[in-house]
C-alpha cells in the first residue's frame, strides 16, 4: 500500500549537546550522546533555501529565453548595434542568474539529504541503543558549502558587470561596441570559473555523501551487535 | 537517469528488506517531485536535441545569409543554455525526491523498531 512521508526531516530539539568529537580507531569522528543531534545550519539551510533557488532558477531560464528572442528580433529588424549589443549582455547575465540558482539549488539538495541522514539517523539509533553516534562535519562538506559561495560570488560579480557594460554601451559608437565586446569576452571566463566551482562543491557534497553511507553501514552493525548482546 | 536507478533501488531495497523482516511491505507512492523531473528531463533532453539540430540548419545558411544565420544563432544560444538548465532542474527535482525516499526509509526502519520493542 502506498504511503506518504512528511516532507521535511524531523529536527530533534530537545537532544543532548555533546561538548567534544571522538576519534573512533576506524577514523571516523563522531561525538557521542543520548539523543539525534538534529539538522546542523547548513541543512536547515538546505531545507529552506532548495524550492526559492530552484523556482529561481526556471523563471530566469525562461526569461533568459525571451530575452533571446527579443535579440535575434532586433537582429533581423536591423535595430542598432548597441541596443544589440546591450540585449547581448543583459541576456547573459538573466541566464547565468538561471545557473547559480540552479546549481545552488543541487548543492542545497545534497545538503538536505545529508541532514536526513544526520536527523533521521540519530533518531534511528536513539530507538535502536540510546547512544547516538554523529559525524561531525567531514571536510568536504566545509569544501561543498566554500565552494559553492565561492562559484556563487564569481558568477553574480559576472553578471553584475554584464549589467554595468550594457548600461555603458551609449548608442552604437565603434569604441563602446569594442568596449562591449572586450568585456564579454572577459567576463565569459569568470562565469565558466564561478560555474566550474559549483560543481566542483557538488562533487565535494556526493562524496560527503559517500563518506556518510560508510559511516551509516558501519554504525548499523555496531547497532545491531548491541541489541543482540543486550537481549 | 543514473538518479532514477538510485531512487529504484531504494525502493527494490527497502521492500527486500521489509519483507525478509516479515513485516508488511510498505512503498512510498511516487512523489509528484519524481513526475516533474522526468518530465523536466524529457523536455531538456529534447530542447537539446531541438538546439543541435538547429546549429546544423543555421550553419548551411552562413555562407548564404549572413543575416539569417546571425538571427538564428541569437536565440539559438539562449536554448542550448537553456536545455542544459532544464536538464539541471530536473536533477534538483531527482535529489529532493532521493531525500524524501530516504526519509520514508528512516520513518520505516523506526516504525519496525518499535513493533520489534
Amino acid at each position: 500500500m502506498p504511503t506518504q512521508t512528511p516532507n521535511r526531516p524531523s529536527a530533534t530539539k530537545t537532544s543532548k549537546i555533546p561538548t567534544r568529537a571522538d576519534k573512533r580507531p576506524d577514523e571516523f569522528i563522531v561525538v557521542a550522546s543520548d539523543q539525534g543531534l538534529g539538522l546542523n545550519a547548513p541543512q536547515e539551510m538546505g531545507n529552506k533555501l532548495w524550492a526559492p533557488m530552484f523556482v529561481m532558477g526556471v523563471m530566469a531560464f525562461a526569461a533568459a529565453l525571451i530575452l533571446g528572442f527579443v535579440r535575434s528580433n532586433a537582429i533581423a529588424t536591423a535595430a542598432g548595434a548597441g541596443t544589440i549589443a546591450q540585449l547581448g549582455h543583459v541576456t547573459t547575465g538573466v541566464m547565468f542568474i538561471g545557473f547559480t540558482a540552479v546549481l545552488s539549488a543541487i548543492t542545497f539538495a545534497i545538503a538536505r539529504i545529508l541532514g536526513v541522514f544526520r536527523s533521521e539517523g540519530g533518531n534511528v539509533q536513539t530507538l535502536a541503543s540510546g547512544h547516538v553516534q554523529t559525524l561531525t562535519m567531514p571536510a568536504a562538506a566545509k569544501g561543498m558549502i566554500l565552494s559553492m559561495v565561492m562559484g556563487m560570488m564569481a558568477i553574480i560579480v559576472a553578471v553584475g558587470l554584464h549589467v554595468y557594460v550594457a548600461a555603458s554601451v551609449v548608442g552604437a559608437s565603434e569604441a563602446s561596441l569594442a568596449t562591449a565586446a572586450q568585456w564579454g569576452s572577459s567576463l565569459e571566463g569568470v562565469r565558466r570559473l564561478g560555474v566550474g566551482m559549483h560543481l566542483f562543491g557538488i562533487v565535494l557534497g556526493l562524496a560527503t555523501i559517500v563518506h556518510v553511507l560508510r559511516f551509516q553501514s558501519i554504525r548499523i552493525l555496531e547497532v545491531a551487535k548491541e541489541r543482540t548482546a543486550s537481549r | 537517469m543514473l538518479l532514477g536507478t538510485v531512487l529504484g533501488g531504494l525502493r527494490e531495497g527497502g521492500g527486500e528488506v521489509q519483507a525478509a523482516l516479515g513485516a508488511p511491505v510498505k512503498t512510498l507512492a511516487m512523489p509528484t517531485s519524481a513526475k516533474a523531473f522526468i518530465a523536466l528531463m524529457a523536455v531538456g533532453m529534447m530542447a537539446a536535441i531541438g538546439q543541435f539540430v538547429g546549429y546544423a540548419v543555421v550553419a548551411t545558411q552562413y555562407a548564404g545569409n549572413a543575416a539569417v544565420f546571425a538571427t538564428n544563432a541569437a536565440w539559438l544560444g539562449p536554448l542550448r543554455e537553456v536545455a542544459l538548465g532544464v536538464l539541471l532542474s530536473g536533477i534538483v527535482l531527482a535529489l529532493y525526491t532521493i531525500s524524501r525516499v530516504l526519509g520514508f526509509q528512516f520513518t520505516r526502519i523506526r516504525e519496525l523498531l518499535t513493533v520489534a520493542a
